[in-house]
Formats: structure tokens, sequence, C-alpha cells
């Protein structure tokens, strides 16, 4: 069928219109839909009494530099009584939850029901809670898991691919569950209680499919391969105003290579595939026929398990020193040298921080 | 670098945190969850620092975009030193601050080794 032009203008305008009108009527719908998900969150896993608390929406917006930020949303709450302030924050994509984070002030927050002294008791509701939330078969393993062990000490525990550890401070308990898939660490999911509250949950893991958990290169087998890849590596380093220039030899220390398996992104953002990173120190950098003597240097290459592809290469320079915290606070003599090292240091860290802004600044004009 | 608590001595001050906030008495103990009201803080590496353009692991980000990124939710969103680790290390790291899982908080090695450390007063909010 032909259009003839002057009838296709506005056609065209009309159909311009209702796409951004629907689309901005579904943009309010899920809006708003990510508003209910989080107070629902807030009131039946946090088990906050909304009622007792002045509740205000901060700001529901699109996350700013973030990847995969085209369906998720950020919404942010604050909850004002006479005791005290709750700031809470979460991120839903497709308006499921993928991480919550709360902070408080004042007193205690007001719940429907008081926590148990008992972590294990209170990681317990959490999980009854976020599964009746959720509708997510997914929690009952982790749930089994945490019923196995008695006591909420620092301990790390395994079922099949399944992994739980748990950790405590003075304030705090940590409960974190990871999946393995043959040796790869995939994502997980995990809660935080701060003085028996529920500040923060991850489930990122939800976000995830495996697109394939199949390791046919070993550990050896891809620091060969690593160490084959680097045989032509080169970058560009420079010391002060002066031009870069590209290094033209190098010693790769090849017996302190370390190599750690992970699930990583490869096509898309959200499937996953095991891939190698092998980290090797390099020593001797020359840059011409000069010997550069820089801060600490290595080389990591990502190798993708199942392939064996080369995913990346990339040098990696690393500042300071090996030295441990000093906790002598006297003054001496020998600390000139160190203080004129440490001021460098402030001079650059400084310099990075008026970028940062100006760069921000700029963005955000 | 925060290998160093550092001193004051006259006009002689040697150390990071004592350089920038003119105090040797920051919290230096678990500020992060224990933050010691001086409404000062300070954050430095122990050790090695993290290169930026390393790979957190998470996505396909680095630190680089953790670090400015940090500044971004302190300083424009406005949340406290404390949340706006959290925050950007949620987005960037694919953890909360304090997992067991980030290299930053918990530390790392092989092979430099180093962490990420919290000093003083987390809890405020810049201005």
């Amino acid at each position: 069928m032909r259009i003839k032009a002057k009838k296709s203008v506005p056609i065209l305008v009309f159909c311009l219109m209702a796409t951004l009108i629907i689309t901005s009527n579904l943009s309010q719908a899920d809006t708003a839909t990510s508003k209910n998900n989080m107070l629902a969150f807030l009131r039946n896993v946090v088990n906050i009494d909304l009622s007792s608390y002045n509740v205000t929406l901060i700001s529901a917006q699109e996350p700013y530099n973030v990847l995969n930020s085209a369906n998720q949303e950020q919404i942010r709450y604050k909850l004002q009584n006479s005791n005290g302030t709750l700031d809470a924050t979460c991120l839903f994509q497709n308006n499921a939850l993928v991480w919550f984070m709360m902070s408080f002030t004042g007193g205690t927050p007001a719940l429907i029901e008081q926590p148990s002294n008992d972590p294990l008791t209170n990681a317990n509701a959490v999980l009854d809670n976020y599964m009746k939330y959720t509708g997510s078969k997914n929690i009952q393993s982790k749930k089994d898991l945490l019923n196995t062990v008695n006591s909420a000490k620092d301990t790390t525990i395994s079922n099949g691919n399944l992994k739980l550890t748990i950790s405590t401070g003075e304030f705090t308990s940590q409960f974190d569950w990871i999946n393995t898939y043959n040796g790869a660490t995939g994502p997980g999911f995990s809660f935080e209680f701060y003085k028996g509250i529920l500040v923060s949950l991850d489930d990122h893991e939800s976000t995830f499919t495996i697109g394939s958990a199949s390791v046919k290169v070993d550990q050896i087998n891809a620091i060969n391969i690593a160490v084959d890849r680097l045989k032509n590596f080169t970058w560009s380093i420079s010391s002060g105003p002066a031009k870069a220039e590209n290094v033209t030899k190098f010693t790769l220390l090849t017996d302190n290579a370390a190599a750690t398996l992970s699930m990583q992104v490869r096509e898309d953002l959200t499937t996953l595939y095991p891939m190698w990173r092998v980290e090797i120190p390099v020593d001797q950098i020359y840059v011409g026929d000069k010997m550069w003597s820089g801060s600490p240097t290595s080389i990591a290459v990502g190798i993708w398990a199942d392939t064996g592809v080369i995913n990346y290469c990339q040098e990696l320079s690393y500042g300071g020193s090996s030295q441990s915290i000093q906790t002598d606070t006297q003054s001496d003599n020998s600390a000139g040298w160190l203080y004129l090292a440490l001021m460098a240091g402030a001079v650059v860290a400084a310099t990075l921080i008026v970028v940062t802004s100006v760069v921000l600044k700029k963005r955000t004009k | 670098m925060a290998n160093e608590l550092g001193g004051i001595n006259g006009n002689d001050i040697y150390g990071m945190a004592p350089a920038w906030l003119h105090t040797t008495n920051l919290r230096t103990n678990d500020a992060y969850h224990n933050p010691d009201s001086t409404g000062k803080c300070f954050i430095g590496f122990e050790g090695y620092s993290k290169p930026w353009t390393d790979t957190t692991g998470y996505l396909t980000y680095t630190y680089q975009t953790f670090g400015s990124m940090f500044y971004y939710f302190a300083v424009v969103q406005n949340y406290s030193i404390h949340d706006a680790l959290n925050i950007a290390s949620q987005y960037y790291i694919g953890w909360s601050f304090d997992s067991i899982n980030n290299l930053l908080y918990q530390g790392y090695s092989n092979p430099y080794s180093g962490k990420l450390q919290i000093w003083g007063d987390p809890a405020i909010t810049l201005p």
C-alpha cells in the first residue's frame, strides 16, 4: 500500500504521540507497582509498622549510570516519627526486588512484631516472609540448609551446589547463600540484621539465568592460555608529565599466578557462563631500553571456561605498599619520608576528587 | 593510604587521616557499623589499593565506576557515607558493602593484598 507524502506526516505524528502516551502510562504504572511493592516489602518482610510513621516518597527513578537500567526502578522512602527516622531504598527490575537497604537514626524502629534474640529465628522469619512476598520456590532450599545449623555462630556449610555462610559481628549478623556451578561461583542471596533489624537484602540471583555451566578448561589450562596470550601483549605507561610509551618487555611471575572461577555475563546482561580470571604479577618492565620502576603491576586475563576463548586482557597497577596498619601515633624524624610520600598520595587523591566532582557536575547539568 | 594512623606534632602532621582531617582520634575498629559521632570520616586503602581498572566481577563494571558513583550517591543523591558506599556496592559490585563477598570491605590478596578502611563517622551526610 502506498501512502502519499502529505498524508503520511500526520499519520507519523499521530503514531509518535500515541507511542509516547502509551510509554508514559506504562512507566507510571510500573512506578506505582514498584512503590506498592516496596511498601509491602517494608511491612511484610522488614516487619516495619508503617502506621506509626509519616511515610514520604523521596525519589522514584530509573537508576543513573547503570548498564541495564531500562527495566529498573530505584525507590527511596523516608519514614519519620517522634522516635527516629528510617531511610530505605529498593531496586526493582521488572517490578521484582533486586536489593533493599535501610539505615535508621534515633531509637529502635517501630516493628509489627519484636525480633527474637536468636538470629537464626529471625533469619527463618525473613525467609518465610520473603517466600510469601515473592512466591519464589527457590527460597525453600535456602531455608532447608539454614535449618541444619544449630546456632548462629560464624560458620559455613554446604549442600550440593548451595553454600551458606553465617558471619556475626558486635552489632550484625549476615546470612549468605552462594550457588556454585561445577566449581564456578555464581550470584547468591543474602541479608543482614543490624541490632536484630533487617537492614539489607540482596536477591541478585533472581535476575540471572544460566547459559552454560560446562567447564571444559581446567585451572592449569587457563593459566597456560593466559601466559600464551601475554606473549604478544603490551600496554602504555607514563611517569609524571612524560608522554605515555609502550612497554617493550616484561617478565611474568607465573609461579605467583592466581586463578578463580566464577559465573559472568557474556552475550547479554542476564545470562551467565563460567569464566576463569587469571592474574599474573609482572616484574622487570621495560619501556624502550629503560627498566620502569613504578607501582606493582599485574595482568588479569578473563577466559571463558566453556570455550577457552579469551574475554579480556587488562594490566593492573597497584598503589600503596604491603605494610599493615601502624598504630604508633608518636611523631619522629624518620617519619619525614613517609610524610612526603603520603602528601604526594594526598595530592593525587585530591585531584581525583576534583576531577570526579567536575565530571559529575557536568553530567548532572 | 591508610597504613598509618599518623600523628600531629605542632606544625608537623604525618599520615593521611591527620593530613586531611587534623585528628588522630577517629574510630578505626568497625567504624562502618559503629560510627564514632565525630562528624569526620576518612576512607583509604590499607596495604595495596585496588586498581580502578580492575573488574568488580559483577556484570562488566570496574572499581572506577564504584568509586565515582560512591561520590555521586553521597553528593548528588545525598545519602550518608555509609549508605553511599552500600548503594554503590549494590549497583557495581553486586553485594552489600559489608558482604562477605565484597573484596573491598573484606580484603583481597593474590598477588597484592589490601582492603578499604572506613574510619570515624560514616553516618554523616555531606553538606
